[in-house]
């Protein structure tokens, strides 16, 4: 009896999310979940339905894939056999491993230092798209770095101070292993030298075949501050995971306890991203002495949506380093700790 | 005399089956790369299908060949492709045709949410949200592909939206 009902309601809900339910199959719905706790927290309500399933109608709506088929007429070239496929495998193995000595035989750039003066270089990646897309020099194959910031924002109490960017740009590397920096995430710096490499003021292309495609000294009183300060190298064809929505999707609340302590601290943490984006667990490198400071700031990264590390355009399980400041802040409103971003 | 009706029905096949391809290439392909999460196998099995189609307007060419056939025909491909893929990873040699083939413009978070809950769902549930909710088929002509009745395909699109909405709610 009872698995007959569920088996309706089942339909039901199916009906709902297609979009075919009647009023009546509505009303049925409302009034089972109302008395049916495992409906209820495996289906969710009615909205809840018709939201799950504006997330397919969305990745639906977001295709931008246009496949071409080849001559349908002929029947294609048999699959190879299973022996092959052993030895292909066998050889891109082996080839992979090839190409990770040459990579690593490489001399190393030297590690870009990102600004933390709360200033994320982060761009989104629709961002990204529509520059690309928008600029003259869209027919040039780049590969566009997220340039993910693994450095603590730096603490409130101290300001950053601008600093110089050197660029040096090489025209005649490869265009390949192009980076993109978006100066309207960089901070607002007037020594940095102008970019010559196009005449599109929005961004501007770097190459690092030839030579650092930015450095920048760290100051040292911020290097004795509380932040973390890690080394992006640019490899090519690799970028590092990252937070979906850029800087603010990741956004630690911290409980009330917090508040009534006056907690201050910085939190350093890892997330280990695995290839669909997913965060599968969130280790913390450097407490803030506070236990629920640590637990806001894991609970809400593991909320993320990451964008998987890539090598060569596959995605690969990586991690995403990052860490927040939690500081007193002195305003008039009683002296409340606000994440700092 | 059969030989000038062999060529006649050649090229009524031809280009049945070209406009076929035309009109259903994009969508059939996004449909099936969903079911099998690997662009390349979905580009292969599209292949097939329309092959599979000229052969059978070649056989009999006035038969009515329908966005239907087409889509249960690929339905059937690529379900017997993931049997396969299944056992070929069980015997761990098929290292390159893995999960990871989305292209970069298209991660968002609804479409990595979408791909993870796919890998996870059982092919019947897969193939009957992915009819309804990206071929755009009603429960009815969906069930009619699928060989089931309509409120089989409501109830595994049902069992289908538990994984999607676990899969969403996952690290909440």
């Amino acid at each position: 009896m009872r698995e007959r009902l569920h088996k309706e309601i089942e339909s039901i809900a199916g009906a709902i999310a297609l979009g075919e339910a009647t009023d009546a199959d509505r009303r049925k719905y409302r009034e089972h979940i109302a008395s049916c706790a495992d409906c209820l927290s495996e289906l969710g309500g009615e909205h809840e339905i018709e939201r799950t399933m504006a997330g397919v109608a969305a990745a639906r709506d977001g295709e931008v894939w246009e496949p071409q088929l080849g001559n349908v007429f002929e029947r294609r070239a048999a699959r190879p056999s299973q022996a092959l496929r052993f030895a292909a495998a066998f050889a891109v193995t082996f080839a992979g491993a090839a190409a990770a000595l040459h990579f690593f035989a490489l001399p190393s750039s030297a590690p870009v230092t990102l600004p933390t003066d709360g200033t994320r270089l982060s761009a989104a990646v629709t961002r990204a798209a529509d520059a690309q897309g928008t600029t003259p020099q869209s027919q040039r194959r780049l590969v566009v770095y997220h340039n993910v910031v693994q450095i603590a924002r730096a603490p409130v109490a101290l300001p950053y101070p601008s600093r110089p960017v050197n660029t040096q740009t090489g025209a005649k590397a490869p265009e390949i292993a192009a980076v993109t920096v978006y100066p309207q995430f960089a901070p607002a710096n007037k020594n940095r030298a102008k970019s010559s490499t196009g005449p599109d003021p929005v961004w501007r292309t770097v190459s690092r075949m030839t030579t650092t495609a930015l450095t920048e000294t760290a100051p040292q009183r911020v290097s004795s501050a509380e932040s973390l300060q890690l080394g992006t190298a640019f490899h090519s064809g690799t970028t590092e995971a990252a937070p979906l929505g850029g800087e603010t999707a990741i956004n630690p609340q911290p409980p009330m306890i917090a508040y009534a302590e006056g907690a201050e601290g910085t939190t350093v943490f890892e997330v280990v991203i695995d290839e669909h984006g997913f965060p599968t667990k969130c280790v913390i490198t450097k407490p803030a002495g506070y236990r629920f400071l640590d637990d806001a700031v894991c609970k809400a990264a593991m909320k993320a949506r990451f964008l998987p590390k890539t090598i060569e355009g596959r995605a690969v399980p990586g991690v995403y380093r990052d860490a927040f400041t939690f500081r007193v802040s002195s305003d008039a409103s009683g002296g409340l700790p606000k994440p700092i971003h | 005399m059969e030989q000038v009706y062999l060529v006649a029905g050649t090229s009524v096949a031809q280009s049945r089956v070209e406009a076929l391809v035309r009109e259903h290439q994009t969508k059939l392909a996004r449909y099936v790369r969903r079911m099998v999460g690997d662009a390349d196998a979905a580009l292969d099995i599209a292949q097939d299908v329309f092959f599979s189609a000229y052969r059978t307007l070649q056989k009999e060419p006035e038969r009515p060949l329908t966005a239907g056939w087409l889509y249960k025909t690929a339905t059937n491909t690529a379900i017997s492709y993931l049997r396969r893929k299944k056992i070929l990873r069980f015997m761990s040699l098929d290292r390159d045709h893995d999960v990871h083939s989305l292209r970069i413009d298209e991660r968002s978070a609804a479409s990595i949410d979408l791909q993870a809950a796919m890998s996870r769902l059982p092919a019947e549930q897969a193939a009957a949200i992915m009819l309804t909710s990206y071929a755009g088929y009603s429960s009815q002509e969906a069930a009619a592909i699928l060989g089931t009745s309509a409120d089989a395909v409501r109830q595994r699109v049902c069992r289908a939206l538990r994984t999607l909405r676990a899969v969403m709610m996952e690290n909440v």
